[in-house]
C-alpha cells in the first residue's frame, strides 16, 4: 500500500508542480496614457465591466482597472487601500463613509474638479442624494445608485381582510390586530438584527414618516424627549411587538421569502427588497406585493446613496484628475445612459429624478412597483444625519434599540442612553 | 443480549447523528440547488411538482440565463453574475492550494526533521517563535502583511496570497512532522550513518519514506487551510484572475443579489473538491498512517 502511496506521491508532484507553475504567469503590461483604478464592491461586476469598456471606447488614451471587494468587507478594504497608499482613483462611496473619509482627506470634492458641472446637474438629483454626497458644503460624488427605505404591504391579503392602505402607525397596528383576530399569527414581519445598519436606517425611515427627526438643526440629539418622532416610534414597536404582531428576520434576504409564505402583511425594508419579492422568476406570490408612502403625518422615509467619488491622490495629479472626472461624469453624468441601464437591467434605484419621468424606465419598473407611489416618495425623502461619528455611534444604539424593543429596557432609558452617548461623540469630535 | 443491542442501537444512532451534521448541508444544498426558487419557497407546493432542473449550474458555466428568468416580468437583478466566477476561482484556488501545499512539504519536512533530530544553537527559541506565531490573531496581521505585499508589489497576485497562507500553515507543517521525526527510533539513523548517510540522505531515504503518510496528511492540511481562508486573500487577492474560490463564495454569501438555488449550485461546486480529494487520498493517508503505527 506505501508503494501505491509513492507512486501516487510522484504522479502528485508532477501535478503539484504544474498548478504551482501556472499560479505565477507572468504580469500582463497595459501602455496607455492613463490608467485609473476604479474600486467597487463585486455588485454585478459584468455590467460594470461593460460600462468600463463603453467609457474606453469613447476616450481613447483612458484606461480603467476595476478592482472589487464584497459589499461587507468594501469599508475596510478601502480604508487599507487609503492607508497603504494603494493607487485609487474612483471608488464606490457611501453616504455614511462620507464625512470620515472627506475629513482624512481621502477624498476630493467634485465642485473642485468640475464646478460648472456639478452646478447644472444638482437641479436633477433628489434633495436626499445631495444631502448624502455633501460634506462640509462641498459635493463630493454623483449617484451610482440610491434607494429609499419603503413600507410594503400585500395587496390581496388587505382585500380579502377589507383593509385600507395603512397610513399612519396606529392604522398599521390596528391592521395587524384585525388580521390577527382572523387568523394571521404575525402580520407584521420586521429585519430584526442589532448588527446590520439596516436595523437603524429602517428606525430613522419610521420617524421621518412621522415627520420628526431625531437630531436638531445644529446636529443635537433631540431624541430623547418624550415628544419626539423618534421615542414615539421606538414606543410603537415596543407594543406592537409585545402584543405579539411581529415576526423576526435578521436579514433582508429572508424577508424575500417570508413575505412570500404569504403569512405577513406588512414590511419595512429597502425598495430594492420589493423588487426581489415581486421577481416572478422566483418567488411564489410575485405581483401581490406593493409600496404605500411610509405611514405617518408627514409620510417621509429615509433615503440612502451610494456614489463615485473621486480620491485626493488622483486629483492631485491634472490628467489623472481630469481622467476621473470624464469617468465619473460618463457614469453618472446626463444623459444618465448608465444610471438609466442600471435601472432597468438590475431594478437599481437612482438619483437622477428625470429617469423617474424616462418611458423605458417606467415600463421596466412598472412590473414590480407603483410609480406614482414611487415618486411621491422619492420626492419626500430625507437623507439621514451623516457626521464623522454617527457610524460609530449607530453601532452603540443599535443593541439599545433593540433591548426596548423586546422589553429588555424602557424605551426612556435607551433614549437617555443613546443620546448621552451622541453628546460625548460629538464632544470628542469637536475637540 | 439486551445490552449488546442497545450499544449497538447508541452507536448507530450516534452515527447517524455525526452524518446528519456532517452530510446533511451538502445534501441540502444539493438538493436546493436543483430545485427552482418559485418551488423551494412555496410550502403548498410539492418539490417534485415543477421538475429538477440543472438550470443555475448551466448559468455558472456558461452564463445563459435559467429559464424562470427568461420569463416575462422575470427581474434579472436575483441572478448574480459573481456566480459565473466560481469555476475560475475554483481554478485560482487549486493553484493557490496546491503551492501552499508543496512549499509546506518543501520548506516544511526538512525544518521539521532540523528541529526534531539535531541540537543547533538557539533551537528552543527558535521553535518557540514557530509554534506561537499562529496564536496573533490574522486580523491584527492583515494591515502590516497588507503594506508589505504592496511594497513588495505583489498585491492582487497569486504569489501573495501563496505566500501569506505558506507563511501562516508552516508552523503547523512544522510542528506535526517534527513531532513525528521524533518519533522514528534512534537506531535507524545511527545506522544510517554507519552505512555511511549524511544527514541530508538520512532524511531523504530514511526520515521521509517513514514518515510518508504525516507528510500526507499534513500536506492536505495545508492544502485545507489555503483553500478555505478568507480575510487575506480577499485583502491580497485583487480582481477575477487571482480571486480563490473562499473570496467568491463569501461574495456570493453576503450578497443580496443571489437566489438561494443559484448560491446552493456554487456552494455544492466549491464542495465537490474537497469530497473528491477526500475520497481520492484520504484513505492512501489513514492506511498508510496506521501502517506507519503497527511497524513503528
Amino acid at each position: 500500500m506505501l508503494g501505491m502511496s509513492r507512486s501516487m506521491g510522484m504522479a502528485g508532484v508532477a501535478a503539484l508542480s504544474l498548478l504551482a507553475a501556472a499560479a505565477w504567469p507572468p504580469a500582463a503590461v497595459h501602455a496607455k496614457d492613463v490608467t485609473l483604478e476604479f474600486v467597487v464592491w463585486n455588485y454585478s461586476l459584468d455590467t460594470i465591466q461593460d460600462n468600463v469598456r463603453q467609457f474606453e471606447a469613447e476616450n481613447p488614451g483612458i484606461k480603467v482597472n476595476v478592482t472589487d471587494y464584497t459589499w461587507p468587507d468594501y469599508h475596510d478594504s478601502v480604508v487599507l487601500r487609503f492607508r497603504g497608499n494603494t493607487t485609487t482613483d474612483v471608488i464606490y462611496g457611501g453616504q455614511d463613509w462620507l464625512p470620515a473619509w472627506a475629513a482624512a482627506g481621502y477624498l476630493y470634492p467634485l465642485d473642485e474638479i468640475a464646478a460648472d458641472a456639478i452646478e447644472s446637474y444638482k437641479k436633477d438629483l433628489a434633495g436626499f442624494t445631495i444631502n448624502d454626497m455633501t460634506y462640509d458644503g462641498h459635493l463630493y460624488g454623483l449617484p451610482y445608485y440610491a434607494d429609499t427605505i419603503s413600507f410594503i404591504y400585500n395587496q390581496r391579503i388587505l382585500k380579502d381582510a377589507a383593509i385600507e392602505v395603512p397610513t399612519s402607525w396606529e392604522e398599521v397596528a390596528d391592521a395587524a390586530r384585525k388580521l390577527k383576530a382572523n387568523g394571521m399569527e404575525r402580520p407584521i414581519v420586521y429585519e430584526f438584527n442589532q448588527e446590520l445598519p439596516n436595523f437603524y436606517d429602517a428606525f430613522v425611515a419610521q420617524a421621518y414618516g412621522r415627520g420628526g427627526d431625531l437630531f436638531d438643526e445644529e446636529g443635537e440629539a433631540i431624541f430623547n424627549r418624550p415628544d419626539n418622532a423618534a421615542f414615539q416610534q421606538l414606543s410603537w414597536l415596543r407594543d406592537v411587538i409585545a402584543e405579539g404582531l411581529v415576526a423576526f428576520e435578521n436579514h433582508e434576504s429572508t424577508i424575500i421569502p417570508a413575505m412570500n409564505s404569504g403569512k405577513h402583511a406588512f414590511t419595512i425594508v429597502y425598495n430594492y427588497v420589493l423588487a426581489a419579492m415581486n421577481n416572478k422568476a422566483d418567488q411564489p406570490l410575485a405581483g401581490e406585493f406593493a409600496l404605500a408612502r411610509m405611514p405617518g403625518e408627514a409620510q417621509s422615509t429615509l433615503g440612502f446613496t451610494k456614489f463615485y467619488a473621486i480620491t485626493s491622490s488622483a486629483a492631485e495629479n491634472r490628467e489623472r484628475r481630469e481622467a476621473a472626472w470624464k469617468f465619473v461624469d460618463f457614469m453618472a453624468g446626463p444623459p444618465y445612459a448608465v444610471a438609466k441601464r442600471w435601472a432597468i437591467e438590475k431594478g437599481l434605484g437612482f438619483g437622477q429624478l428625470p429617469l423617474l419621468e424616462d418611458p423605458e424606465v417606467i415600463e421596466a419598473w412598472s412590473g414590480w412597483v407603483d410609480m406614482p407611489t414611487l415618486q411621491a416618495q422619492i420626492e419626500t425623502a430625507r437623507g439621514g444625519t451623516w457626521k464623522e461619528w454617527t457610524a460609530v455611534w449607530a453601532a452603540s444604539f443599535r443593541p439599545l434599540m433593540a433591548q426596548a424593543m423586546i422589553g429588555e429596557a424602557t424605551v426612556e432609558e435607551v433614549m437617555s442612553q443613546g443620546a448621552e452617548r451622541w453628546d460625548a461623540l460629538r464632544a470628542q469630535m469637536a475637540r | 443480549m439486551t445490552g449488546r443491542l442497545a450499544d449497538r442501537l447508541i452507536v448507530n444512532l450516534a452515527a447517524l447523528l455525526v452524518l446528519a451534521f456532517a452530510a446533511g448541508p451538502i445534501l441540502l444544498a444539493a438538493f436546493g440547488s436543483v430545485v427552482p426558487d418559485r418551488i423551494l419557497f412555496d410550502r403548498d407546493r410539492s418539490v417534485l411538482e415543477g421538475g429538477m432542473t440543472l438550470d443555475n449550474y448551466r448559468y455558472i458555466f456558461t452564463g445563459r440565463l435559467p429559464a424562470a428568468y427568461m420569463a416575462e416580468g422575470a427581474n434579472r437583478a436575483m441572478i448574480s453574475d459573481a456566480a459565473r466566477q466560481v469555476p475560475r476561482s475554483l481554478w485560482n484556488s487549486a493553484q493557490i492550494s496546491t503551492s501552499v501545499l508543496a512549499l509546506n512539504l518543501l520548506l516544511g519536512a526538512p525544518a521539521a526533521f532540523a528541529f526534531a533530530r539535531f541540537a543547533f544553537p538557539r533551537k528552543k527559541p527558535a521553535f518557540l517563535f514557530l509554534i506561537l506565531s499562529p496564536l496573533v490573531p490574522a486580523v491584527a496581521l492583515v494591515t502590516p502583511i497588507y503594506l508589505l505585499v504592496d511594497g513588495l508589489d505583489l498585491l492582487g497576485t497569486k504569489l501573495a496570497v501563496v505566500l501569506v497562507h505558506t507563511a501562516r500553515s508552516l508552523p503547523f507543517t512544522i510542528l506535526i512532522l517534527s513531532v513525528f521525526f521524533r518519533k522514528l527510533p534512534e537506531e535507524l539513523f545511527e545506522a544510517a550513518v554507519i552505512d555511511g548517510c549524511s544527514r541530508l540522505q538520512s532524511f531523504l531515504r530514511v526520515a521521509l519514506p517513514l514518515a510518508l503518510p504525516a507528510v500526507c496528511a499534513t500536506g492536505l492540511f495545508a492544502f485545507m487551510l489555503s483553500y478555505t481562508e478568507f480575510l487575506f486573500s480577499m485583502v491580497l487577492s485583487g480582481d477575477a484572475r487571482s480571486r480563490p474560490l473562499s473570496v467568491v463564495m463569501a461574495a456570493l454569501a453576503r450578497n443580496t443579489d443571489v437566489s438561494w438555488s443559484l448560491l446552493n449550485s456554487a456552494i455544492f461546486i466549491a464542495v465537490l473538491p474537497t469530497l473528491l480529494l477526500v475520497v481520492l487520498v484520504w484513505r492512501y493517508v489513514v492506511e498508510g498512517l496506521l501502517a506507519g503505527a503497527v511497524k513503528g
